[in-house]
This record gives C-alpha cells, sequence and structure tokens, in this order.
C-alpha cells in the first residue's frame, strides 16, 4: 500500500513515521549489520559521542555485539546510527528499515534527544534522496526537540542542503557559512570540511568553478590532516565532476581513473564508474561509456545500491539506445520501470528525478512495444509502396541498424553473410555513404520489426519480408492476386510463386 | 487449364533457383541485380515558414528537408520539416510564434502545448500535446503545424556526480 510522504497535518511526535516509506519487510537486525564497515561504526560512535548521546563508548565495543544491546534506548540510537550508514551506501531499503525500528524502539522512552536524532537521520536520507518537503518538517522537528546547539546545527545544515539546488542557493549558502563558523568555533574541523565540500557543490552548479576549486582544496587540507581517507576519495570524486563540469574531459578521466585505483568503497567505486560513463558519453564513446556502467551496476545491483542503480539502468538505456540496440534498450528500461514501482510500492513518493525517468521509460516501450507478427502497423505508410520500393526501406532500416551496431565492415559482411563487396554495393545503392553510421529511422514500428532479423541474413532477412510485406499485400487488396501484383509492380507469376510459398507455410488458407 | 498450371509452377520454381543471392525476387534488388536506378515514391514537399532562429552560437546548424546542411545566423527562416540542431549540445525551445531561441541550461524540462518532435537525448521521438518532459536537447524539429509552446524551467534531471553523503 503507498502511504503519502508528506501529511503536515501529521508531524506530531507519535506519528512522525508517515514521512518516511515503509519497506515491506522489516529487515532482520543481524542482516543490518552485515558489511557495515569498521570506520563506519568509529564514525557512528563518534556521532553519538557529538550528539551528547554516548557517554561512555566502551558500551558499544564491536559490532557484533549490537544485536544483543538489551537497553532499548541504546539500541534505538544504534539501529538509527546504522540506517545511516547504509543512506552513507545508497542502500535506502535497508535504512528505511533500520529507521523504523529504531523509532519503534525509542518511541514511548520520552527521550526527545534520542528522537531528534534519529529524525536528524532520517531528514538526511530524504535530503539525499531529493525529497525537500519531508527534509524540511523532520529538521524543523528536530531543532523544536532538542536542546543542544549541535543538533540544532546539524538540523540547520540539513534543511539549507535541502534546497542547495534549487533557486534560492544564496540563502543556502549564507546559511551554511554559518554552519561553518559554528563548527569553527567548536573546533569541529571534520564538519567543517564536510560542508565546504557542499558549498563547492552549489558554486560549481553556478558555473562558479573557481570559488568551488578553493572550497575542494580547503576541505581537503582538512581531511589531510585528520587522515580521513573516505573523505579525501569523496572530494577526489568531486574534483573530478568539476571537471567534468568544466568540460575538461581529459582531466575529469584521469581524476576518476586515478580514484579507482585507489580502490574506494564500493558506493564511491560506483559513483567514479558513473561519472567516467558520463565523460564518455560527453565525448560520444558510447561503448565506452557501457562498460563504465557496467562496471557500477556489478556493484549496485548485488549490493541493492538504489540511489545509484536507477542511475545505472536509465543510462545504460540510454546508451544502448545511441548504438541502435534498442532490444536490450527495452530490457534496460523495463528495469528501470520495475526499480521505480519497487519505490512506489514501498511508499516513496515520485520526485522530479524518479518521474523523469518515469516518463521517459514510459515513452520508449510505448513507441517499442511490440506487435503481433502480423500487425499491420509495422507496415504504416507503406500502404501505396512497390514492393521495390517498401525493400529498399526495409533494407536500408536493416542496414541502419546494423551499422550502427557492428564495428567493423568485414565484420559486418560476416554477419550478413555476404561479401564485402556486395555490402559495400548495398550501402551505395542504398545511400548509406562511406563514414556514415546510418540514416534516421522514422517509423518506430518498422524499426521494431526490422529488429527481429538483426540475426538473420542479408538474404533470409529479405526473403522474410518479402513475404510478410506481400501478405500485407494482399490483405489491403481483398486477397485478389493479380490486383496485388499491379500494386505491388510485380508479374502476376512472381506472385503466384510467393503466395505458394506462403501455402507452403501454413499463412493462407 | 490444368495443364498450364502443370507448366507453370515447375517454370516459377525453375526461375526462383535462378533468382539474386540476396533472396530478393529476380532482377528486383537495387543492390546486386540492376544497375539503373530504382525510383521512390516520395512525398510532396511544401515549404511552410515554422520559425527564425533568435540567437545561434557557434555549432548552430539549420539541416534542410533534402539534409544539406547550412550554418545558421541570427534571423535564418526555419521551414516546416527542416532541424536545427547545435553540434555542441545547446538547448532550444520553440515559443509561441514558433520561433526557435536557444537555451543556455542543456537540461530543461519542458511542457509541449503543441505537436512537435523532439531529439531528446540521443533520441528522436514525437512528443504528444500536453505531456510533460524532460529534454536534454541538441534538436527540436518543427511538426506539420508549426507553432508549438515549450515552457522551460531549469532542474536538476538526475542526481549530480558529487559525492551527496553528509
Amino acid at each position: 500500500m503507498n502511504r503519502l510522504l508528506f501529511q503536515p497535518q501529521l508531524h506530531s511526535l507519535s506519528n512522525i513515521t508517515w514521512l518516511i516509506p515503509q519497506p515491506g519487510l522489516s529487515i532482520d537486525e543481524r542482516v543490518l549489520v552485515q558489511n557495515v564497515e569498521e570506520f563506519q561504526f568509529m564514525d557512528l560512535l563518534i556521532d553519538l559521542t557529538e550528539s551528547n548521546l554516548l557517554k561512555d563508548d566502551s558500551l558499544l565495543p564491536n559490532l557484533n555485539d549490537l544485536t544483543a544491546l538489551t537497553d532499548p534506548l541504546m539500541k534505538g540510537l544504534v539501529l538509527s546510527g546504522i540506517g545511516n550508514i547504509h543512506s552513507y551506501f545508497g542502500n535506502y531499503a535497508k535504512s528505511f528499515s533500520a529507521f523504523h525500528q529504531a523509532l519503534n524502539t525509542i518511541q514511548g522512552h520520552s527521550d526527545p534527544e534520542a528522537l531528534a536524532f534519529v529524525y536528524s537521520s532520517m531528514s538526511n536520507l530524504l535530503r539525499k534522496l531529493g525529497h525537500r518537503e519531508a527534509t524540511l518538517v523532520l529538521a524543523e522537528e528536530v531543532i523544536k526537540l532538542s536542546k543542544t546547539e549541535f543538533m540544532k546545527w546539524r538540523a540547520r545544515v540539513q534543511r539549507s542542503l535541502a534546497g542547495k539546488y534549487g533557486n534560492e542557493w544564496r540563502k543556502t549558502v549564507s546559511e551554511l557559512r554559518r554552519a561553518v563558523r559554528y563548527y569553527e568555533s567548536i573546533h569541529n574541523a571534520f564538519r567543517m570540511a564536510g560542508i565546504q565540500r557542499h558549498l563547492a557543490h552549489i558554486y560549481a552548479r553556478q558555473n562558479e568553478y573557481n570559488t568551488a576549486e578553493q572550497l575542494l582544496d580547503q576541505a581537503e587540507n582538512i581531511a589531510r590532516q585528520e587522515n580521513r581517507i573516505h573523505f579525501l576519495h569523496e572530494i577526489k570524486n568531486d574534483r573530478g565532476y568539476l571537471h567534468f563540469l568544466q568540460k575538461h574531459n581529459r582531466a575529469a578521466r584521469a581524476t576518476f581513473s586515478e580514484l579507482i585505483r585507489e580502490a574506494p568503497i564500493p558506493y564511491q567505486e560506483a559513483l567514479v564508474y558513473q561519472n567516467l560513463g558520463l565523460v564518455e558519453i560527453k565525448e560520444k564513446n558510447f561503448r565506452a561509456a557501457i562498460a563504465c556502467f557496467r562496471k557500477s551496476l556489478a556493484i549496485t545491483e548485488p549490493n541493492d545500491m538504489r540511489e545509484l542503480l536507477l542511475e545505472d539502468y536509465l543510462r545504460l538505456a540510454r546508451c544502448y539506445r545511441k548504438i541502435g540496440d534498442d532490444c536490450t534498450g527495452s530490457l534496460l528500461y523495463d528495469k528501470v520501470y520495475q526499480t521505480v514501482l519497487a519505490d512506489l510500492e514501498m511508499g516513496l513518493p515520485l520526485n522530479s528525478s524518479r518521474k523523469a525517468a518515469l516518463d521517459e521509460t514510459v515513452r520508449f516501450l510505448k513507441a517499442h512495444c511490440r506487435l503481433e507478427a502480423d500487425d499491420p502497423r509495422y507496415f504504416e505508410g507503406l500502404e501505396s509502396s512497390t514492393l521495390a520500393e517498401a525493400r529498399i526501406l526495409f533494407q536500408r532500416t536493416l542496414l541502419t541498424l546494423h551499422l550502427r551496431q557492428t564495428e567493423t565492415l568485414n565484420a559486418l559482411a560476416r554477419k550478413l553473410r555476404v561479401t564485402p563487396r556486395a555490402l559495400h554495393g548495398y550501402r551505395v545503392r542504398l545511400g548509406l555513404q562511406r563514414n556514415s553510421k546510418g540514416g534516421r529511422i522514422r517509423n518506430n514500428h518498422l524499426t521494431s520489426y526490422v529488429e527481429g532479423f538483426l540475426h538473420f541474413s542479408w538474404k533470409e532477412a529479405t526473403t522474410h519480408f518479402e513475404d510478410d510485406f506481400i501478405r500485407f499485400a494482399l490483405g489491403k487488396q481483398g486477397f485478389n492476386k493479380r490486383k496485388t501484383a499491379d500494386h505491388l509492380g510485380i508479374s502476376y507469376p512472381q506472385i503466384l510463386l510467393k503466395t505458394e510459398r506462403h501455402q507452403s507455410k501454413g499463412y493462407l488458407s | 487449364m490444368k495443364n498450364i498450371n502443370s507448366l507453370i509452377i515447375p517454370l516459377l520454381f525453375l526461375l526462383a533457383a535462378c533468382s539474386s543471392p540476396d533472396g530478393g525476387l529476380l532482377s528486383s534488388d537495387p543492390g546486386l541485380r540492376s544497375s539503373a536506378p530504382v525510383s521512390v515514391a516520395s512525398a510532396k514537399t511544401t515549404y511552410q515558414l515554422a520559425g527564425q532562429i533568435q540567437s545561434a552560437p557557434a555549432g548552430t546548424q539549420i539541416v534542410h528537408a533534402d539534409s544539406s546542411v547550412q550554418t545558421a545566423v541570427v534571423g535564418d527562416d526555419v521551414y516546416i520539416n527542416e532541424s536545427v540542431k547545435n553540434t555542441v549540445g545547446s538547448a532550444y525551445k520553440v515559443d509561441l510564434n514558433g520561433n526557435l531561441i536557444i537555451e543556455s541550461d542543456p537540461t530543461i524540462a519542458v511542457t509541449i502545448t503543441s505537436p512537435v518532435s523532439v531529439d531528446y537525448y540521443y533520441h528522436q521521438d514525437w512528443v504528444a500535446v500536453n505531456q510533460d518532459m524532460t529534454v536534454y536537447t541538441s534538436q527540436i524539429r518543427v511538426g506539420v503545424n508549426g507553432s508549438c509552446t515549450l515552457t522551460t524551467k531549469a532542474t536538476l534531471v538526475l542526481r549530480s556526480g558529487f559525492n551527496e553523503n553528509e
């Protein structure tokens, strides 16, 4: 059952769970702590300590002890922290499950600081997923609940970041700069560096690349001083993307490749492969882009990193379309559809990016839906064509699709089982000139029909097409063979021969 | 009649055996058998003014109906069935009067109130009336009725490549 994400009248303490989606099944605690890195557990301890919620970190000696915790308040806090860790990994099904379990554990213990911590974690995830309204409600709730300046500032930062790419970016910058001054005043350099990184994103988005670069430099200095390796990887990724935005593709590629060699955590690695794919798309190297997105998919799919998974499917679909492989494109669009559907079933409403992805998917699938083998729509627009004219269009479309997919002409000749010389002859005759990767294709149904012949030889494909087209023409002429022959511009004996073949195949009674 | 058929059918199979190696009917395949030009019926081309180039940064081209290409300058007329494209990937919109206007932001969301064909993100397709869509476009082709309205707004379509972790 879908639930509305944003219900302002319901944001009393007892009903705040309405603000986050409920995964279909609650994920077991032991599964939630699997694959949690040691450094992230340490960050969780720091997080709880900074928030003044963990007086004695010996209470949480290692990851294995988390499930054995009996103190409900502490357990709720840790579950919330684990939810945050999965947000960091991009696996929001696990995050939402952890947050729900955290709220169930904490609610009833009347500890506003603990609740504020959970809401703050939830707000961070919803902000990452682009759900601004819910982020704002949760952040405001944290500001109301918490008595500590640290937690209030954390919520203010979430509130500001929710609008970082919007029209009010100047206001966001101003608030974030205030936060930087606060963290500076309490000597929390690491949080200060985190905000500097987000400020860099905003300036980059506004094409103020020098300012963005300076902010990343400042963040990097802090990360080096504190020896935060994973944070350094994040900054390097951001630098690569900054190069990409500036159209410095070579520098972007070099930065991303260097980062891959430094073996970042899986989430970061997948993001870097995606970014490398974007660089390749920009340079129109679609096959190289496909290779990059496939590498990202090899990480995001098994780890259920839904935050990045949709982008992998969508960008792969686009790249396959670009190289003319609409069949694989269809399969990938179907994956996009299934992913968005899974989100909706979980209760996560469509935001602008997911809606755009869904719109694109539906449009594509609608245009490329497979028709029945003898559907007349395949030959729409060819009703008045002779057989020779229709054959030219068919062969031109077929060769265009092949040229887009096959690397060399010799390989294509082998695939079509013709000589390279004959292939050259076809290209010249069909107007697919040398160095051309094929013409434009207008009739989506015809394209869909022709795709069915991509694994046929040239001779087989043409024969099948002629059979189908003559059958189509016969239907249009009331199965009058003489009229059909006249219409198609072929002789009566020729049509007799063709219909003889149809009868032997059982097409005609 | 029966006798005639008994002669025709074997003759047809004999002809089939001699048909072209590419599967086409006798001498009907333009690729191998015939050197004579094959005429293809083409729709009558009508020239109807669709719009005018309002801005033309480097790389802007008009592609005529016969596929010939012309470098576009401000003030150039664009006719129906012609395309305007920019090799550097700028985005365009077509205003109420059919004018082509180049957008600075390559990611624009548009609401289309008249039929228009848009090359959105590497793929050409027709867009239905009143359908919201997102365009990363390098090319817009003006439809049969020419004028259309695209309202644009800047939007971040997919997540950025920045690491958005806290």
